[in-house]
């Protein structure tokens, strides 16, 4: 039995109780173990090298990013005049890890102004809907948003693969 | 202090989500009116959330208030992007006001591969 997801099962059934006792405790022990036992996942993040200050630095990107684009998204809401068009653009991805793939996409997720419409995970290619697009060299500029968030991840919970992939590649431009 | 904090947050939050209730009524396909139901929406509810975890007292009840933007911003993308693509392969998207369209072409080839 795997250690980290008992423990974060344990911890959210607590949260949800709303009040640390010995019974929410043992109670969420038992239900976790039950859980885990009954849904046997595969376990996700073979490898996975987790660097606590790249995790930092990718959550303030995190935030500092879904505020401008929350800001664009609402100011494109309410603007007059007719609506810019959008696009569908495919960008495919270094990594081979589903770890750092399935951050990369919530991540690019939870910003407003693209949504994954499709993933192949065969090529680790992620199909993206792009709000408002007025020429194909703001596409350019999107592509390049995405592999700049992927390195993000990679610098943050990549493994060795990952990282070797990127170093290959060498500096950020 | 932390009344105005908090103050400000809501109004913040709650314009947000205004704006996404107008961008639902004034977005003409259904994949960019997805951006709206799963964006503006959702960074709303946080900064909502955040600002009732300013003014409470009780700290375990900033953990469920933890716990539901966690979970809005987990679930949020995944829905949009079940619905986004399953729209987009029963074939609800206006392909006139998109720009450019690279799924098209490949899962065109994926079609051409099929068949040969």
């Amino acid at each position: 039995m795997r250690p980290v997801p008992l423990i974060t099962l344990t911890a959210l059934w607590v949260l949800l109780w709303g009040n640390v006792s010995v019974a929410n405790i043992v109670s969420g022990l038992v239900l976790a173990a039950g859980l885990t036992r009954l849904s046997r996942l595969p376990p996700t993040g073979g490898g996975a090298r987790v660097s606590p200050w790249h995790c930092l630095r990718l959550f303030a990107w995190f935030v500092a990013d879904m505020a401008s684009s929350a800001a664009n998204v609402a100011w494109q809401a309410v603007r007059p005049g007719p609506q810019p068009p959008n696009a569908v653009i495919a960008v495919t991805l270094r990594t081979r890890s589903d770890l750092t793939m399935t951050i990369t996409a919530l991540a690019l997720c939870a910003v407003p102004g693209s949504l994954i419409t499709e993933v192949r995970r065969s090529t680790a290619t992620l199909y993206i809907h792009v709000l408002g697009v007025r020429a194909e060299s703001e596409l350019e500029r999107v592509r390049r948003g995405v592999l700049a968030l992927e390195r993000r991840v990679i610098r943050a919970l990549g493994n060795a693969e990952d990282r070797r992939l990127l170093a290959e590649e060498g500096p950020a431009p | 202090m932390s009344d105005l904090v908090a103050g400000a947050l809501l109004l913040v939050g709650a314009v947000l989500s205004l704006t996404a209730g107008i961008g639902l009524l004034r977005f003409p396909t259904l994949l960019s009116r997805l951006h709206l139901g799963a964006k503006p929406q959702v960074i709303g509810m946080v900064l909502t959330l955040v600002a009732v975890g300013l003014r409470t007292d009780a700290p375990l009840d900033i953990g469920i208030l933890a716990l539901t933007g966690l979970f809005q911003l987990v679930t949020g993308p995944v829905a949009a992007h079940m619905i986004g693509r399953g729209a987009y392969r029963s074939g609800l998207v206006r392909r006139d006001l998109l720009l450019t369209d690279e799924l098209a072409d490949d899962l065109a080839d994926d079609r051409g591969q099929e068949s040969s």
